[in-house]
């Protein structure tokens, strides 16, 4: 029988991890939604924050939380250049193409790293990388909790940005009509560059938060990648509550089924899960019915 | 006049032409087929260092003598740990760079395809390090298997705790296992659970994982919820690194014994202390006979450090030497021969095993594991007692 107290370990973890999903998915959902792209080197985008954050620690010390404030106009100005250089050329081409040049940019990212760090697997070791939080029975790694708390404060903060500001009305215009936001005296041109950039900046904080607590390797992306598209399926593609939510109820997925389950079946329960939801909502959770 | 320099001219060729075939029949191609790229790439690419080193050793002090002093050539071949990419790298190394025995492509689930297209081809393929049980039981001809099988894991695990019982180092009957779920991780883990059950432990748990998770924390709080005396781990390096994380801010603080993928000298770097009492089986240390010069002819050479599961790859390619000198020739089928027939004794051998003979499924029955134990920062070896220098610290 599991007890409570593993049951609600398992939960705290699985928001922990969900929030993660959550920070990844929303800069995936935003660039399917808005430049209807599936960028599959959105795993090596986090790839190379984790770097980042590992080579500014081991140079300089920098405490990975911090490098965030570092990291994630880096991403930005790197989401930027890919975008301006490779995706903007393609953007009118048949989908198979573009997916074919995400696709290379992957490639292209993973043996890039590969040759430039090699493939030793690397971790951040920080003065409290191993201490806990003390929850009643449950502890909490610190770096857990500290990256739970960032990544909900990131994405709460990226919500208000697209619901308030002019720059988030003009997003959400992007997404929803491209020819009527044009008639409207939108910039999609520098919609879709934000876009990208911003979608690439969310995986400049993701990424420090990871390496605080996870290995970095060139590969590394590849673990996260799935499971966003996953989450950003289920969530419904665009929509950015339903990132949020999606990620959660994933990490939740992940994390729970492995204490009632064998842990090899877990990756099985969050399709089954995508499968349900599909089913009974094909257009997500949060998504629009296409008329 | 024309007609004599056109008749020269083509003599001239024929003769580069021979002279260049002769040439090249003076090298002996070894093809690689590794994991050069993906998640194992850091695994590849050190064995590619390794048997180049050898392969250069091996050139150095005269090459293959009973074929004039034909040189070792490698061809490598990068299988991106994806089987279907393995079996076409196979097909090429044989069919288009002529490798006249084929090895290793790491991890076990992907050595069973490569071994069968090797089988279909008619050419050796000689595996030192996948373990998996059932590599060498398919009835092939071409497959070798250097390493003890992955029961064989098991079977050394529980020998240990039986020793370090006998030997009161510690009181061990509750056995708790996880492992990761491919080829690998469920043979060694079906081992454990016969050979625990033979030998009186209790196993309290046994628990399989995604080798690629995000996060181990559900597993390892399912762990230490069985409370075990002792944790038995079937993983590769980078859920090893995660492991040990986890259990150690979890405030599992019990022995763990890993299957032989932590011997890495990136597994101590990474963790730091947490590594300490750490315990693996393991293929080779640098303090069993002659560990010690090989390991500071390999750092003085290629300035990176030789671990355990590596050294297997080194004792390949003198393996393969062996049986090109016994062949007298590089056809397949010779050099096939000749490996069915080998009996190395243990006084030439760089590996703690009692010989390298092969029987006729091509499983060598000379084989053997060590235990190694982090102490003080550095592995060494605690078990069998012949090969040991220092006692398990069990705690």
């Amino acid at each position: 029988m599991v007890s409570l107290d593993l049951f609600l370990q398992a939960v705290v973890y699985g928001l922990i991890m969900g929030s993660i999903y959550a920070l990844t998915s929303s800069g995936l959902t935003l660039i399917l939604g808005v430049l209807k792209i599936i960028n599959v080197s959105h795993g090596e985008f986090l790839m190379l924050s984790m770097y980042a954050a590992y080579y500014l620690f081991q140079g300089f010390q920098i405490d990975p939380f911090l490098a965030t404030f570092l990291i994630l106009p880096i991403l930005f100005f790197f989401g930027a250049f890919t975008f301006y250089f490779f995706i903007r050329p393609i953007l009118k081409a048949p989908e198979i193409n573009q997916i074919l040049l995400t696709i290379g940019i992957s490639i292209f990212l993973q043996n890039l790293a590969l040759a430039l760090f090699t493939a030793d697997f690397r971790t951040l070791e920080l003065s409290y990388s191993q201490k806990t939080l003390a929850l009643g029975k449950i502890s909490i790694g610190v770096p857990h909790f500290a990256a739970f708390m960032i990544s909900i404060s990131v994405t709460m903060g990226f919500y208000w940005v697209l619901k308030n500001t002019d720059l988030g009305r003009s997003i959400r215009a992007a997404a929803q009509n491209r020819e009527a936001a044009i008639l409207f005296g939108i910039n999609v041109d520098r919609i879709y560059l934000i876009t990208f950039s911003l979608g690439a900046a969310c995986l400049g904080v993701a990424g420090p938060l990871l390496a605080t607590f996870y290995y970095v390797t060139p590969t590394v992306g590849t673990v996260f990648l799935l499971t966003s598209f996953v989450v950003v399926i289920l969530g419904g593609m665009g929509n950015f509550l339903g990132a949020f939510f999606g990620g959660l109820l994933i990490g939740l997925t992940e994390s729970v089924g492995a204490i009632f389950m064998p842990g090899s079946l877990s990756p099985v329960l969050t399709f089954v899960v995508l499968i349900v939801i599909l089913l009974l909502k094909p257009e997500g959770l949060f998504g629009k019915r296409r008329r | 006049m024309k007609k004599r320099l056109t008749v020269l001219f083509v003599l001239t060729l024929s003769l580069g032409i021979f002279i260049g075939d002769a040439l090249a029949a003076v090298t002996v191609r070894i093809g690689a087929v590794l994991p050069l790229t993906g998640p194992l790439a850091m695994a590849g690419q050190r064995v590619k260092n390794v048997i180049s080193f050898a392969v250069d050793e091996v050139n150095a002090q005269g090459g293959i003598k009973a074929l004039g002093g034909a040189k070792l050539e490698l061809v490598f071949g990068d299988t991106q740990s994806k089987p279907e990419v393995a079996i076409s790298e196979v097909e090429r190394l044989v069919e288009k760079e002529n490798a006249v025995i084929l090895t290793e492509a790491w991890q076990s689930f992907i050595t069973l395809p490569a071994s069968q297209t090797a089988e279909r081809l008619k050419t050796v393929y000689y595996a030192p390090v996948s373990y998996a049980d059932n590599i060498t039981e398919r009835g092939f001809r071409y497959t070798f298997q250097q390493e003890p099988k992955a029961s064989d894991v098991a079977r050394d695990w529980v020998r240990f705790l039986n020793f370090v019982n006998a030997q009161k180092f510690a009181h061990i009957t509750k056995v708790g296992v996880i492992f990761e779920n491919t080829d690998m991780g469920q043979s060694n883990a079906a081992a454990a659970k016969k050979y625990l059950a033979e030998n009186g432990f209790k196993q309290v748990a046994d628990l399989s994982y995604p080798a690629r998770a995000s996060d181990l924390t559900s597993t390892i709080a399912k762990l230490k919820a069985s409370e075990p005396e002792v944790v038995l781990q079937a993983g590769y390096i980078g859920d090893a690194i995660l492991i040990a994380k986890t259990a150690d801010r979890l405030g599992l603080k019990v022995p763990f014994i890993d299957n032989g993928n932590i011997n890495d000298p990136s597994y101590i770097k990474t963790i730091g202390p947490i590594a300490e009492g750490k315990l693996g089986i393991n293929m080779w240390n640098k303090d069993v006979p002659g560990g010690q010069q090989l390991f500071e002819k390999y750092k003085a050479k290629m300035g990176e450090e030789i671990s355990g599961i590596f050294v297997l790859c080194y004792q390949a390619i003198w393996v393969f030497k062996e049986a090109l000198e016994k062949a007298g020739s590089a056809d397949r089928e010779a050099v096939r021969n000749a490996l069915a027939a080998l009996n190395i004794p243990a006084s030439r051998l760089y590996l703690p095993y009692e010989k390298i003979q092969f029987n006729e499924k091509g499983y060598n029955v000379g084989g053997g594991y060590i235990v190694t134990q982090v102490q003080k920062q550095e592995w060494v070896t605690v078990w069998p007692e012949k090969f040991a220098s220092k006692k398990p610290v069990l705690k």
